[in-house]
């Protein structure tokens, strides 16, 4: 424990401070981050940023109400007025001393994240070669405007709680992402690429850094030659990276906890109903060793778990935190989450996926005769309450008697979570992962989604071209 | 505020011959209340936070490190940190330091009222305010979440440069949503208030305007009107022109990443449009009277009277611009993790009527209060806009049912200019470097996918 520089004693007498002031039960996150990101950009380094991050938060729970403090200053000292405050903000009064007795037993964790290669034995100038050979890769006569970063986190984190005891887990993650700007007669297109795992330098070794700057320059230059895309209600395949945001944003946010314990979410009252096609069976799973999204624990020290939240259709589960349990118990489902020891924690997403069915994708585009196929999705909206969604496609191309047409110019799609998942129609065997960062409440977290490719009979496409 | 400025100075000392050297640090102390509906505080969270990056240039090579280990020592591994990335660096004669510049500006960013107001009275202000938004309309039975949220910030610049500066601000913000309830299903929005003293709020008038906000969202479906204008609400144009000021920032129009590379002096707007971008305005949180590298801010014309004639600069940035461009005070950080990067503070349309003047020019027209997929679904680079659009119809000044989700399909630039008339109604954008206003646009502005379609998501 000698890295956070205290020691269970130290824990103990902190979360005895807590206790002591009349919380019901009490928490210290203390965490160590190391963050390392450098830029190629214009054929340069544009940046090479090293970022040392420790601190702890306490927070402190009487009935329904939570107190949050915490501090970069991780000592003994530090931590008791963080708990004294986190205590007065809860309500807390000394009066209403519970009594709780305290556990601090370890409880053993095996991580998710792993790292083979540990970024921090590898130098600077190295993972700037790295950058070199994707941005050289990257290179073309139309496209000479290319950005790439590598982004590597090393976190040690552990969780002390009055009743659960000490956790600690040990989380490595490693992202490579290349922007790529192209420009022909007037015209400017993008392409992307940004592969990441949870794990280390070996992201490198699964492939060859110069696929990932050639795939973000075709796909700029593909969107080069796009046309308009058609408009109206229009039959849309989605490939596996759409597919997964679509349900992350338009599904996976609406049965976070915290939003149906609020009743703001639209899933708030259809547990237990069918909210989607037979054919969707939809997963959150934050054990899936490597993933983007993983962890051993979750970040109130619960051992992470899968969590299936669609079955056939039905809404089985929802996404919990300690403070939104799983309704009827006061279980979490190891869904809490936070972006640093700054920030309580909130019911978040892991790794969300549709589970693959019995088609190819293939088959699916043959059975369109005029549509839309979205490869990619670049990101999207969803407002919770009325389930109402909009998403801009990445990487678009034209259906067109079954077979792939044109690229498409930028479109949006819109429609509805509830009804967009009761409108897939085919569901094919190809899942694959997409890594990103979430934002929730000015809070990122490191998530995966996937999908198959999937079928939709109808979703609004933008466009000016005729439907 | 000195001992902040002292920690910089320290920094200096680890400086090596040839080497330039600058420190910032920052102190942030934050409160934040939750309430519920009814009234039930969910969450109270206090926390203070101090950290230091340090930028270390030698032989035109830029290196960046940071810490929150403020011990003599941590500062001394920072600055080794930073050399080694400086080590590993290109070459780039466009990266440097600030040169000191003298404060004239005043502007009214502190009010030791904020310091002054006890939590208890933070706590009242989200519950006051979560208990009132369900009293005000049958329709609107719960909240997601009131929040009151205050920061207290102290930084400090020093550099071998000669840069010594201080600053001190702070804000407070109280907002809420309201989940209104329809026949064709549930709708929210938002009241939201900031200013820079937190007894001057009126939790009953924010209460109502994100009722108001909410229910005109609600009633029956209705054609759109015939009237080809149409008027944006300030959340819109919030989206708009923040995407705008990423495209004028130094360092998108320098690396040609920006929709309006290219195009100093052209005529990107309707001949009514002046643009600033006011670093000074006591309107937005981001507002201070130095900026992240050390350099005073000021108010920065970006279009006049239609024509671009400015963007947003660091000390970096200019110089990689060339010719007359100077900094413009811009440089932002989001904290001490990363180096400066030129962004906006409060973008600024300059008004040209009354808000009552613009609802009379508009008549029987469509009013779009909110955009979906506007992060991803509007592009600073490209100046593609493809979003959907929730609104309602507007005859007379009143809201006169709901319309259906609009696609929406243009550009950037489309929308400066087809702006016909901007309003005085100045409010800030949360979350966002805009203090936005409504605004009338012509239908042009949607495109020819716009208005003239019919939504077909239902």
């Amino acid at each position: 424990m000698n890295e956070f520089s205290v020691d269970g004693e130290d824990l103990g007498a902190v979360l005895g401070k807590a206790l002591r002031a009349g919380g019901h039960w009490a928490e210290v996150f203390v965490e160590r981050r190391a963050t390392e990101t450098l830029r190629l950009a214009g054929g340069g380094v544009a940046q090479i940023r090293s970022d040392l991050d420790l601190g702890a938060g306490v927070r402190v729970v009487t009935a329904g109400r939570a107190g949050y403090a915490y501090t970069n200053v991780v000592t003994r000292r530090s931590l008791t007025e963080a708990a004294e405050a986190a205590a007065a903000a809860s309500g807390a009064t000394s009066s209403a001393q519970v009594g709780h007795s305290i556990d601090l037993r370890q409880r053993p964790v095996s991580p998710a994240q792993h790292a083979k290669c540990l970024p921090a034995h590898v130098t600077a100038a190295a993972k700037i070669e790295l950058l070199r050979r994707v941005d050289a890769a990257a290179r073309s006569a139309l496209a000479h405007d290319v950005t790439a970063t590598h982004v590597d986190v090393t976190q040690s984190m552990l969780v002390a709680t009055t009743d659960l005891g000490i956790a600690r887990d040990q989380r490595v993650r490693t992202r490579l992402t290349c922007q790529v700007t192209a420009r022909r007669d007037g015209r400017m297109q993008t392409g992307f690429d940004g592969p990441g795992i949870g794990g280390g330098m070996e992201l490198y070794d699964g492939e060859a850094p110069e696929a990932i700057g050639v795939r973000a320059t075709e796909r700029a230059l593909r969107a080069l030659d796009g046309i308009e895309p058609p408009s109206g209600g229009l039959p849309v395949v989605l490939g596996p990276s759409g597919g997964g945001l679509l349900l992350h944003e338009a599904c996976g946010h609406g049965l976070e906890a915290d939003a149906i314990n609020r009743g703001s979410s639209i899933y708030a009252h259809t547990i237990g109903e069918r909210v989607g096609s037979e054919l969707v069976t939809a997963v959150d799973d934050p054990s899936v060793a490597g993933g983007f999204g993983s962890y051993g624990i979750d970040d109130e020290g619960a051992k992470a778990v899968r969590t299936v939240l669609l079955d056939r259709g039905v809404q089985t589960a929802a996404l919990s935190d300690r403070s939104n349990p799983v309704a009827g118990t006061t279980l979490s489902s190891a869904n809490g989450r936070r972006s640093s020891y700054a920030h309580p924690p909130l019911a978040r997403m892991s790794n969300t996926y549709i589970v693959p069915g019995f088609s190819s994708a293939g088959d699916l585009l043959d059975s369109i005769d005029r549509g839309v196929y979205v490869v990619r999705l670049r990101g999207g909206d969803v407002d919770v309450t009325s389930g109402e969604f909009a998403f801009t496609a990445a990487e678009a191309f034209l259906i067109d008697g079954g077979e792939i047409g044109p690229p498409l110019l930028s479109l949006s799609l819109l429609g509805n979570g509830p009804d967009a998942l009761a409108s897939i129609e085919a569901v094919a065997d190809d899942l694959s992962f997409t890594q990103a960062l979430c934002g929730k409440e000015d809070q990122w977290v490191p998530v995966s989604y996937g999908s198959p490719t999937l079928l939709i009979a109808g979703l609004t496409v933008t466009g000016a071209g005729s439907g | 505020m000195a001992e902040l400025l002292e920690l910089t100075e320290g920094v200096l000392v680890h400086a090596e011959p040839g080497e330039e050297v600058e420190a910032y640090a920052v102190h942030r102390t934050m409160t934040t209340v939750q309430a519920g509906t009814g009234g039930i505080v969910r969450h109270v969270g206090r926390a203070e936070t101090r950290g230091v990056g340090v930028r270390l240039l030698t032989n035109s090579r830029m290196g960046y490190a940071s810490t929150a280990d403020l011990s003599r020592a941590g500062l001394s591994a920072t600055v080794v940190r930073a050399r080694d990335n400086a080590a590993a660096a290109d070459p780039d004669e466009a990266v440097a330091l600030a040169a000191p510049e003298p404060v004239t500006e005043k502007a009214r960013l502190w009010d030791d009222a904020l310091a002054q107001t006890s939590l208890e009275t933070k706590i009242g202000l989200a519950t006051d305010l979560a208990t009132r938004v369900t009293t005000i309309d049958s329709r609107v039975r719960s909240i997601d979440t009131a929040e009151y949220y205050d920061e207290q910030l102290v930084t400090a610049v020093a550099s071998s440069h000669g840069i010594r500066s201080e600053d001190r601000h702070g804000y407070a913000e109280l907002s809420t949503d309201a989940t209104g309830e329809g026949k064709a299903g549930n709708v929210s929005d938002y009241g939201y208030w900031f200013g820079r003293d937190p007894t001057l709020i009126d939790v009953a008038k924010l209460a109502e305007e994100a009722v108001f906000r909410t229910v005109r969202l609600l009633g029956d479906a209705v054609e759109r009107p015939v009237n080809g204008a149409v008027v944006l609400d300030r959340a819109v144009v919030g989206a708009l022109l923040a995407a705008i000021g990423r495209a004028c920032s130094g360092g998108a129009l320098a690396s040609g990443r920006s929709a309006f590379a290219g195009l100093h002096e052209s005529v990107v707007a309707a001949s009514e449009v002046d643009l600033v971008d006011d670093g000074l305005c006591p309107a937005a949180p981001e507002a201070t009277l130095v900026d992240d590298e050390g350099v005073p801010r000021r108010c920065t014309p970006l279009i006049r009277e239609g024509q671009l004639v400015g963007a947003l600069h660091t000390t970096t940035t200019a110089r990689a611009i060339g010719g007359n461009a100077r900094t413009t005070g811009s440089a932002r950080r989001m904290t001490h993790k990363s180096a400066p990067r030129a962004a906006p503070t409060a973008l600024m349309l300059s008004p040209t009527g009354t808000l009552s003047e613009l609802l009379a020019a508009a008549g029987d027209v469509t009013y779009l209060q909110q955009l979906s997929g506007s992060h991803s679904g509007i592009s600073s680079i490209t100046g593609r806009v493809d979003v959907g659009a929730m609104g309602f119809r507007l005859h007379a000044g009143e809201p006169a049912g709901r319309l259906p989700t609009t696609p929406v399909s243009t550009s950037l630039k489309a929308f400066l200019a087809s702006i016909i008339m901007v309003a005085d109604d100045l409010h800030a954008v949360p979350g966002s470097p805009v203090v936005a206003p409504t605004v009338l646009v012509d239908a042009g502005y949607l495109g020819s996918r716009g208005l003239n379609r019919d939504s077909l998501n239902r």
